[in-house]
């Protein structure tokens, strides 16, 4: 028979439970959908040339097929590293997963993932775990599932180029017989074609403020510059969706994205955390993501 | 819980919800201060559920005079606004953090249900006391417009004790058909 006590005391438990799965779910409990086999996380001094013969300093790195060159720039009251990176062949541009796994909650802090794959250069990913959308990395598809059509994504092609499609107007798969190797669903665009494609009042869910920021962005043919800027502190105050965009524009970039900003940005090279990555502003730690882009 | 439906005030549901509604109003306000300015519609709104769903609905019940529900249709009313409340905060703190769930729109399809459930209960309720003549049932004040307060039918004698036992099985038969032995 219903009675009040028995019913509350019910559906009170199972609603207790129920959320405390849901929070589980999504934040904690890690969900290993599909695992990098070695042969994808091949060695990659096999596509980056002779790094023996690695000329290094403390803001540049140069060898055989690639160069590194990092810069700081201070704009808007904001500390921003930029890596100039020009390479030989756009196979040394690369992404990893945490753990080389895809999934959800599996996590790893940037200079970790870095050091795995012996990367010179790294930045985060776009935390494609967090997000649904469509997911490529290296040459593999791994989501093509896609709920907004309005959702920018990056493409980088096999030959090195970059492009910001919206997922309503392509399929992953169509992507990759483009020959999309890989395909990043953050956003948004912020430089397409040259110019500046995001509004002054445009922001990524709904943050309104200046927040510490992680960047790519395509200047021609092999040419790159990675971008991470601090923010949340006294010394470094972020950088606005719009600032950001303008200053890829004053680089020179014809294509340029924004990923996973605040406490994921973390810039990783030659064995070192370049900028002050934090969460809160009052700690500078680096927070734990799930996938990075990396130069080996 | 929040609801006692044989009370004969309504001062206690009301400081109920109001208190579950502040309590939201709190938690978004300060989640969102914590948020390095990135907000939500579901969590900024938070507070509106227990306050529109809740506190509004005794409060036009009290204005209006009207009895409040039996105790079948209040509790699952009840719920249903809390599962609403629960579902919108989860749904902020994802959006929030720039994820979704699927399993949130759960709360949102349980919390119809139960609502669906109170109409339906209260729709039944309000059926069967038009539907039996004679009887009154004792939900809760009898109120006059003149007097506004709660007056009680004269000439009745105190209702023994046992007949405590009926009223909190929330079985509403009026003193007097018990009297008369219509039981």
């Amino acid at each position: 028979m219903f009675t009040k006590k028995r019913f509350s005391l019910f559906y009170g438990v199972f609603l207790l439970l129920f959320t405390a799965f849901v929070l589980l779910q999504a934040f904690v409990i890690p969900q290993s959908y599909q695992t990098v086999s070695a042969a994808e996380t091949s060695d990659s001094s096999e596509s980056s040339g002779n790094t023996a013969n690695a000329y290094i300093t403390e803001n540049s790195y140069t060898s055989d097929g690639m160069t590194v060159t990092i810069r700081t720039y201070t704009e808007n009251d904001t500390q921003i590293y930029v890596a100039d990176v020009l390479l030989d062949s756009p196979d040394s541009l690369k992404t990893a997963f945490a753990e080389d796994t895809y999934g959800k909650n599996i996590t790893e802090v940037t200079s970790e993932i870095a050091e795995n794959h012996d990367a010179v250069l790294a930045i985060n990913g776009d935390y494609y775990s967090a997000r649904n959308g469509y997911v490529i990395r290296n040459g593999i598809l791994y989501s093509s599932d896609s709920t907004d059509g309005d959702q920018e994504d990056l493409v980088i092609y096999e030959d090195g180029s970059m492009e910001v499609i919206r997922e309503g107007d392509t399929t992953a798969q169509e992507l990759l017989d483009q020959g999309a190797v890989q395909v990043f669903c953050f956003g948004p665009g912020l430089i397409e074609n040259g110019s500046v494609s995001v509004s002054e009042d445009e922001e990524v869910g709904h943050a309104m403020s200046s927040n510490p920021r992680t960047a790519i962005g395509w200047i021609s043919d092999t040419h790159y510059v990675f971008v991470v800027s601090d923010g949340r502190t006294s010394e470094s105050e972020g950088l606005t969706l719009y600032e950001l965009a303008e200053f890829m524009e004053s680089l020179g970039c014809e294509t340029a994205y924004n990923l996973d900003g605040g406490g994921s940005s973390t810039m990783y090279f030659n064995g070192e955390v370049v900028n002050c990555p934090t969460t809160n502003g009052h700690s500078i730690r680096e927070r734990s993501v799930s996938d990075i882009v990396y130069i080996a | 819980m929040f609801i006692s439906p044989d009370e004969t005030s309504y001062r206690k549901p009301l400081i109920s919800w109001m208190a579950l509604t502040v309590f939201a109003a709190v938690f978004s306000f300060v989640y969102e201060l914590m948020s390095h300015h990135v907000y939500s519609p579901f969590m900024v709104g938070l507070c509106l559920i227990p306050l529109a769903g809740g506190f509004l609905s005794v409060l036009v019940h009290r204005i209006r005079r009207i009895p409040l529900p039996d105790v079948r249709t209040q509790t699952l009313h009840c719920w249903s606004i809390l599962t609403f409340t629960i579902g919108s905060m989860l749904t902020g703190v994802f959006d929030i953090y720039g994820t979704t769930s699927a399993f949130t729109k759960y709360y949102w399809i349980l919390g119809m249900i139960l609502l669906i459930g109170a109409v339906i209960s209260y729709g039944i309720h309000y059926l069967k006391k038009i539907n039996t003549p004679g009887k009154r049932y004792l939900n809760g004040p009898v109120m006059t417009r003149r007097a506004g307060k709660t007056e009680h039918p004269a000439a009745l004698p105190e209702m023994p004790a046992y007949c405590s036992r009926i009223r909190e099985a929330g079985r509403m038969e009026s003193w007097s058909s018990i009297q008369h032995g219509s039981n």
